[in-house]
């Protein structure tokens, strides 16, 4: 059975407080906790990370399964990189600290990606002065990985239905047996992109003209407070784990 | 035979579609399943050649479970049309197409029985053409005559009619009576009660995921499952209806047959039936 996970590539709105935070504020708060992962070496401080991250989006996003899910997705790339350090360096601390890493770093941008709807994210882009042409086609296409991926599900299901086999062969033969489910994607993707462009026009549509937003992102004292906790939790959690490591050696 | 028995299944485990489904589809039978938008027919439809496995109770065709049986193997067999036929093409050309989804079967097919295939439908003057050429109408019943075209002992349509103009109508009126005449078995989703109204067949209704309603396609003209569950009658059935609320007329045979074309092919076949 051919099952792609549709539910994950949706945007669904939860009721809670990461949802309604300012998009900016939680960029902001993304970008320094991924960051501060990418540059620190610390093992205790990326396993308390860890276990912070965690909370943070479960309790703050309710967003538990979808974080779960994105960690057990990545799992095989952590093994990856697990192996491959352990493989040079013979050393399961200095091999976990890359794989731990990489999950915090994902976990970090969770924050933002997860909790943020595409017409939010454009907008966000808007105010930090990218041209409309740039911020339309990314939330465009964020929107279309879920229309073309149910497009590709219906795909797969009209060829198997019609007696095409997938996992035949050998693996050259295998990767030919592809070729039905890529063409005709493909090719509806390209016309469904003619139809949002001829629509976007006899909409009225035009990048040169000044447009005016319905909904504007304002910046309230939830969001400044979200982001200063948020700043201050990490400023704490560095603090005490190094406090912590010089006192117990 | 298709058997299902007490088929439960949901794309979330809290969210069921399909609620303990119990039908039983007979060889050489027609069956239409209406229902309104979103109440499961397309859904019930995937189960019948494995696209989907029930999350309780069974499906089976010819007595081969669906749960077991692989897809290919009941595709040959089975046959069923999709709504968006643009979905399933993939060659640069129309004979093209129909040589791999029989090469899918083992099947050979030859040039002129390709012509001869199309020309049934109207559409061999596109037989070394792109089928992405095709209008939406052309492309579905394109899809309809390569899925009939080794003559699959069940041929499942999903709203075949939509897009379809008077004369594409006819020839899949057509292909479904001589499917018939054969012995052949077809299942027909749709929305298209005028259709439905053609011809003297089985009716299933669903909805919200439960059967509400089986019977016979006439029972649709004067029978209140029409109204309860989001169907609607044509304008002349209403007519029809109306009259026969009213007790101008007393039975389905007579007002069979006073208003259009449709109704008298109706009328004809009911005829027959009785």
């Amino acid at each position: 059975m051919y099952r792609l996970p549709l539910d994950a590539l949706r945007f669904e709105v939860k009721n809670s407080i990461l949802y309604k935070i300012d998009p900016r504020a939680k960029l902001t708060v993304s970008t320094i906790y991924a960051l501060y992962t990418a540059l620190t070496n610390n093992i205790y401080i990326h396993l308390i990370l860890l276990g912070y991250l965690f909370i943070h989006l479960t309790v703050l996003g309710k967003i538990f399964r979808k974080t779960l899910r994105n960690i057990v997705i990545l799992l095989p790339l952590v093994i990856i990189v697990f192996l491959a350090n352990y493989i040079v360096t013979f050393s399961i601390t200095s091999s976990l600290i890359p794989a731990i890493k990489l999950v915090n770093i994902v976990l970090s941008l969770n924050i933002f990606f997860l909790t943020t709807s595409p017409d939010d994210f454009s907008m966000t882009l808007e105010k930090l002065g990218f041209p409309i042409t740039i911020t339309l086609a990314l939330s465009l296409s964020i929107r279309y990985i879920y229309v073309l991926s149910k497009t590709l599900q219906e795909i797969i299901d009209a060829q198997l239905s019609r007696g095409h086999k997938l996992d035949t062969g050998s693996l050259v033969q295998r990767i030919k047996n592809y070729i039905p489910i890529v063409v005709p994607l493909l090719i509806i993707s390209v016309r469904k992109s003619i139809l949002v462009a001829e629509t976007l026009e006899s909409r009225g549509f035009n990048e040169k003209i000044k447009r005016t937003p319905m909904i504007t992102l304002t910046f309230t004292y939830i969001d400044s407070t979200y982001l200063l906790s948020s700043i201050l939790s990490l400023i704490l959690i560095h603090w005490i784990t190094n406090y912590m490591v010089t006192f117990l050696a | 035979m298709i058997v299902i028995d007490n088929l439960w299944f949901g794309y979330h485990q809290k969210k069921p579609v399909l609620k303990g489904i119990n039908l039983c589809i007979g060889e050489g039978e027609l069956t239409f399943i209406l229902g309104d938008n979103g109440s499961g027919k397309t859904t019930l439809l995937k189960h019948l050649n494995g696209l989907l496995k029930p999350n309780e109770g069974t499906v089976e065709v010819d007595g081969l479970d669906t749960r077991t049986t692989p897809v290919s193997e009941l595709a040959r067999k089975i046959s069923i049309v999709f709504q968006q036929p643009e979905k399933m093409f993939y060659s640069p050309t129309v004979e093209e197409e129909v040589i791999n989804t029989l090469s899918n079967f083992n099947l050979r097919i030859s040039r002129r029985e390709i012509i001869n295939l199309l020309k049934e439908y109207g559409l061999e003057q596109y037989l070394d053409g792109s089928p992405y050429n095709l209008s939406g109408g052309e492309q579905r019943i394109l899809t309809i005559a390569i899925m009939n075209s080794w003559n699959p002992k069940y041929l499942v349509l999903d709203e075949p009619t939509v897009g379809l103009d008077g004369i594409y109508r006819e020839k899949l009126r057509i292909l479904i009576g001589n499917r018939l005449e054969k012995g052949y078995t077809t299942i027909v989703a749709t929305h298209d009660i005028e259709f439905a109204l053609l011809f003297n067949a089985k009716l299933v209704v669903i909805h919200d995921g439960r059967i509400v309603y089986e019977g016979h396609t006439y029972d649709l003209i004067n029978n209140k499952v029409v109204d309860k569950y989001g169907l609607i009658l044509p304008t002349y059935s209403k007519a029809l209806h109306m009259m026969y609320k009213k007790g101008i007329l007393t039975d389905v045979r007579d007002y069979c047959g006073v208003f259009s074309e449709i109704s008298v092919e109706v009328y004809r076949r009911c005829i027959d039936s009785h």
